[in-house]
């Protein structure tokens, strides 16, 4: 990309000799430099109304220890990726840090939203930022032993000791309070004030919290003090394994991660492995593509909203079960296409698992003819509710300033008034095709973020509409030979493409060395995926940057001062997905 | 029990079961008809649980919609889901706390033996590693049909249980709580019970 | 014979409602899970028996059945006292709720009603207050959090809407002129037509007090389950939890049963005067009309949040409903 140029430019003529290189790998360009310039940089990036990278997308790590020809290299790298809302640029920086125990300065200044991807470094690779405000585990347990995406680490299966039993510190103070208010100890939060609050440990099994998320919330009678997300109980070792099987396998993970939206993950997967090979994908696989998306995010916000009424009216409100009921019927049509209800791996680098069979299309224009008329049933009940605004009018408020400096993404950030959405800022798929709306809101509230994902519901109707009366015909695996497999044909006649077959169904695709983030829009915001490839068959180190995750951070900042019932709304409206979190 | 009137024509020995299938029958029928879950969800598996539990499927028409977040009022555990290191001794707990009669039902490829994650760092291979599993359901994650086929054998075990040979109504049954992990998992082992509990007292715990 | 009067016919009928009340709460709970069930597209129980109506029977059993844990970290004595404490009262209420007319059974009439007391409608809020203590108690003696909080909730919720209720009910009172629920079904002095339509026009209001000192959805703050995972029941297995569980259900009886008094007549309806014991059966179809109403609420309105609960009582319901009683003085007095 030429226009990138300029920012080079512009950052060289700044900090001169501190950016110690430039590469450009597939139109995106990475900056490396040391740790100590990470924040100046990061904060010119930011600050400059002309480059103006208000968002930062993802902070993560590399151990390049066994990386081929980086062996005298320093050893790790922190990656971070920044994108201008404005322009859809993106650049990454770089900065890698020699020694087995590094330390590098935070970014958390600048960034609180880093927080969490900063201590998932720390937990994962052992990476220590310094200045960071509360810097502990966040998935593993506490006293885990080790920092298992170092590449030494192996995979598991081994025997790792730890406790945690009732005797532990961390639980000294659940079930002994109220009585023996003495009893009380300092709790994990050591920020919490245990002797004028009440601690409440929320989870991982509680009614509301939409999976195995753990929420210790500071009580001052009914009101939060302070809420603290506990996650990590469902934390499966995505990266890690990715790290030991082929890129064609990685989709069965993708499914998993974000159950409720597996398409969508299924698509951003694909497309960043089809970014890093190179290759072309015929339109009609993306435009099915694009109706799978859409369909997925049709189901996806169908589940929110039956879960997150749920939330506010208990599960004997009819709307929980009519958003199932909904959800069925785009259910049926993941399974037609994929054989699967929730983990479809249908869409997959390179294309489509199969044609879509005949009666798709039929299927689709059925939900078409029927949606929108439950949409309005759905809004006739809830929107105009006096019960429901109340519940959610002015509650779990974030700015936009806010939002953007926690990493928001998807519904929450444009409920607060900015239309980010990575189908129209960088268009994938074809998405430029399509004439739709972005739905956003300026409250920042749940009422605001319920009216943007039921307005989203409409447009990806509409989104799908388009698409579907412009369904070319044709292929739906790409035609290029580093991912395709040689037609039938083709083997019985030549020995090259036998060969071929043989290897790609053996041994995999193999990308060329180099390193890719690709962005898409998921249901919850911005799902990415950061690849290293080392010219093998299997990724060099994966990193998903879910919008679970960076979301749930924000849970403590809109709950504050709030009540715990709207704790509850506001774990609701965030949408999490615990696989999503976790991973 | 033993004060009931003799039945003219049945050997001595199995006067005292004429009774006892009557009362297995009603009490069987009882706890099938009325077996409430507990609202426990790990990961996919409780996606389909919850599409289970809706409108197409349904799983009320066996009397089984409460659904208690408490275990101490929950039959039925759906372990659904990948079961991780951080998060297998709150299972333990969980299950401790439910009240006999008790059953468990392994949802998944994940619960079952760790499924698709089973080499990863943080999980463990199966639940049944824990807790004393009843059913097991495959599939990753197993459709709610499948899911409700697991109910039903579930339903068709306790049918054949009797009140006489159940361990938790014997008086000289300790209802006995299942250790709590503290080693890695993997490598823990029912019958190593008493061991653990040794190192547990060891290590200060009060067992109870 | 005194005591057949004094002892026998009021042991019998007492023994019978009890059983009935029993039955009601049981059958109560299936009419509930069908219903809901209806609202939300699906079937309900239909396993056990024909309609599914041997389900609230096994519900029974299992829990008989079930395990009985006292958890070591509570208040022994107080965690068993507290689901008693809650049925009791409960059960006491149908005391005074005149299920039909007067009937003449071997000679004798009797009023189908187990204590025809003056005070009945301070009866019942006597009672129905004490029912609180059951709850709180429980609560407290959990050690839970959850189960406190939920106790507190269910005892400020209590006593915010005992006030515009008891208002109410004198407003309701000051037209019929009597408390005792006997002669307010049938009363002394026909009651002219305009003021029974004013009586009605307080029925919305007395329906949502009601929901809320039953502790029903959307009002079910002492055990929401959503925030406090079984509210003050958290704790509470088998036998136990399932006599809060038929508390929760009395009070719905309960409380339908002194609505349907008070604003529909009571047992009262066509051909009762031929043939008496139709009464019983107009009752229970009004009871039962009553309780579908609380399904219906619980199935379509979101639950509003518990500070907003309490300002609705306090800045709304009350002012109101003191007008209310004012105008009904007025109105009694001048009319």
């Amino acid at each position: 990309m030429a226009q990138t140029n300029p920012i080079i430019e512009k950052l060289r003529a700044r900090f001169g000799n501190a950016i110690q290189a430039v590469d450009e790998f597939r139109g995106e360009t990475t900056f490396t430099l040391a740790p100590k310039d990470v924040v100046p940089v990061a904060g010119f990036l930011r600050d400059d109304p002309e480059l103006h990278f208000d968002h930062l997308e993802d902070v993560t790590s590399v151990d390049r220890s066994r990386y081929p020809g980086l062996e005298n290299a320093p050893r790790f790298a922190v990656v971070y990726q920044f994108i201008s809302t404005r322009s859809g640029e993106r650049i990454r920086l770089k900065a890698p840090v020699p020694g087995d125990n590094p330390v590098v300065p935070t970014i958390t200044g600048l960034w609180p939203g880093a927080n969490w991807p900063e201590r998932e470094i720390y937990d994962l690779m052992g990476i220590k930022f310094e200045g960071h405000p509360d810097l502990r585990r966040i998935l593993l347990p506490h006293n885990w032993p080790n920092h298992p995406l170092r590449k030494e680490m192996p995979r598991g299966g081994e025997p790792v000791p730890f406790s945690m039993t009732w005797e532990d510190e961390e639980f000294r103070s659940f079930g002994t309070q109220i009585i023996e208010p003495k009893a009380v100890q300092t709790v994990p939060p050591k920020q919490a004030d245990t002797n004028r609050h009440m601690i409440l440990n929320m989870g991982p099994q509680h009614p509301s919290t939409h999976g195995v998320l753990r929420v210790i919330v500071e009580l001052d009678g009914e009101r939060v003090v302070a809420a603290y997300p506990d996650i990590g109980y469902l934390h499966s070792g995505f990266e890690k394994q990715a790290e030991s099987i082929r890129y064609k396998d990685f989709i069965i993970y993708t499914d998993r991660s974000d159950y409720v939206s597996s398409m969508c993950t299924n698509l951003g997967y694909s497309l960043a492995v089809e970014k890093l090979m190179g290759v072309e994908i015929p339109p009609r696989a993306q435009v099915i593509r694009v109706i799978m998306a859409e369909l997925q995010r049709l189901a996806s916000h169908l589940l929110w909203l039956g879960t997150s009424v749920m939330d506010a009216a208990g599960v004997s409100h009819a709307l929980l079960m009519y958003c199932f009921r909904e959800r069925e019927q785009i259910l049926d049509i993941l399974e037609l296409v994929s054989g699967a209800r929730l983990t479809t791996s249908y869409i997959r680098p390179g294309g489509l698992w199969h044609d879509v069979p005949p009666s798709f299309v039929e299927r689709v224009q059925d939900v078409l003819r029927t949606f929108p008329k439950r949409i309005a049933e759905y809004e006739r009940m809830v929107t105009d509710n006096p019960v429901w605004k109340r519940r959610t009018m002015g509650i779990g408020k974030l700015t936009q300033a806010q939002a953007q400096a926690m990493c928001c993404t998807g519904p929450m950030l444009r409920a607060t008034g900015l239309a980010l959405d990575y189908r129209k800022l960088r268009p994938y798929s074809g998405y430029e095709n399509y004439d739709f709306k972005v739905p956003t809101a300026t409250e920042g509230d749940l009422y605001a973020r319920y009216l943007c994902r039921v307005e989203e519901m409409k447009q990806s109707l509409r989104i799908i509409d388009q698409a579907l009366k412009n369904l070319p015909d044709g292929p739906v695996w790409t035609a290029d030979r580093k991912m395709a497999l040689p037609p039938r044909q083709e083997l019985d006649t030549s020995m090259e493409a036998v060969i071929h077959h043989f290897k790609l169904n053996t041994e995999g695709f193999t990308p060329p060395k180099g390193e890719i983030f690709d962005c898409v829009e998921n249901p919850r915001g911005q799902m990415g995926f950061y690849i290293v490839s080392d010219g093998t068959a299997h990724p060099y180190r994966l990193h998903m940057r879910t919008p679970s995750f960076v979301n749930l951070q924000s849970t403590d900042l809109m709950a504050r001062g709030g009540f715990i019932a709207d704790l509850v709304l506001v774990i609701g409206s965030i949408d999490i997905v615990l696989g999503d979190v976790d991973r | 029990m033993s004060e009931k009137p003799e039945i003219p024509g049945l050997p001595d020995d199995l006067q005292r079961n004429v009774f006892l299938t009557t009362l297995d029958a009603i009490y069987n029928w009882g706890r099938v008809k009325s077996m409430w879950p507990m609202a426990f969800g790990l990961a996919c598996c409780a996606i389909e649980f919850m599409a289970m539990m809706a409108s197409r499927f349904d799983l009320s028409r066996f009397g089984m919609e409460i659904i208690r977040a408490s275990p101490r009022q929950a039959d039925l555990m759906f372990v659904s889901g990948t079961v991780t290191k951080k998060m297998v001794p709150n299972i333990v707990r969980l299950y401790n706390q439910m009240a006999e009669p008790k059953y468990v039902l392994a949802v998944g490829a994940c619960a079952t033996s760790g499924g698709p994650f089973k080499e990863g760092y943080n999980v463990v291979s199966g639940i049944d590693k824990f807790i004393p599993v009843d059913v097991y359901v495959p599939g990753c994650p197993p459709t709610p049909e499948a899911i409700l086929y697991g109910v039903m054998r579930i339903h068709d075990a306790v049918m054949k249980q009797s009140v006489k040979s159940v361990p938790w109504y014997r008086r000289d049954q300790r209802n006995e709580a299942v250790p709590v992990p503290v080693l890695g998992p993997d490598l823990y082992n029912p019958k190593d019970r008493e061991a653990l509990k040794r190192m547990l007292r060891e290590a200060g715990a009060d067992l109870g | 014979m005194d005591w057949i009067n004094l002892i026998l016919i009021p042991a019998i009928k007492s023994v019978v409602l009890v059983v009935v009340l029993l039955t009601g709460f049981a059958y109560l709970t299936w009419f509930e899970r069908k219903l809901i069930g209806r609202f939300q597209q699906r079937i309900g129980p239909n396993r056990a028996w024909k309609f599914g109506l041997g389900h609230p029977i096994a519900d029974a059993l299992k829990m008989i059945f079930k395990e009985e844990i006292v958890p070591s970290y509570t208040d022994k004595v107080l965690f068993v006292l507290g689901p008693a404490l809650a049925i009791a009262p409960a059960l006491l209420i149908f005391a005074v709720i005149p299920v039909g007319p007067t009937l003449n059974l071997f000679g004798k009439e009797i009023p189908l009603v187990v204590a025809d007391v003056n005070i009945g409608v301070l009866w019942v809020l006597a009672v129905a207050g004490l029912g609180t203590y059951g709850i709180v108690l429980g609560g407290w003696a959990s050690n839970n959090k959850y189960s406190l909080l939920g106790a507190l909730r269910t005892s400020s919720q209590m006593l915010s809407y005992e006030l515009p209720m008891g208002i109410l009910l004198i407003a309701v009172l000051l037209v019929y002129g009597t408390l005792n629920l006997n002669q307010i079904v049938t009363p002394l002095t026909p009651i002219p037509w305009y003021l029974r339509v004013w009586i009605l026009l307080a029925f919305p209001f007395y329906f949502i007090t009601m929901l809320a000192e039953t502790g029903r959805k959307p009002f079910d703050f002492p055990e929401t389950e959503n925030e406090l995972v079984a509210g003050f029941q958290t704790e509470y297995g088998s036998i136990k939890f399932a006599l809060y569980y038929m508390t929760e259900y009395l009070h719905i009886l309960g409380a339908s049963g002194l609505a349907v008094t008070l604003f529909f007549g009571g047992w009262r309806g066509p051909f009762v005067d031929q043939f008496p014991i139709l009464g019983l059966f107009y009752f229970a179809a009004k009871v039962l009309a009553m309780v579908f109403l609380f399904i219906w609420a619980s199935a379509s309105v979101p639950r509003p949040r518990y500070d907003q609960l309490l300002r609705f009582c306090w800045t709304f319901l009350f002012p109101i409903s003191l007008v209310y009683m004012a105008v009904t003085a007025v109105l009694v007095v001048v009319m």
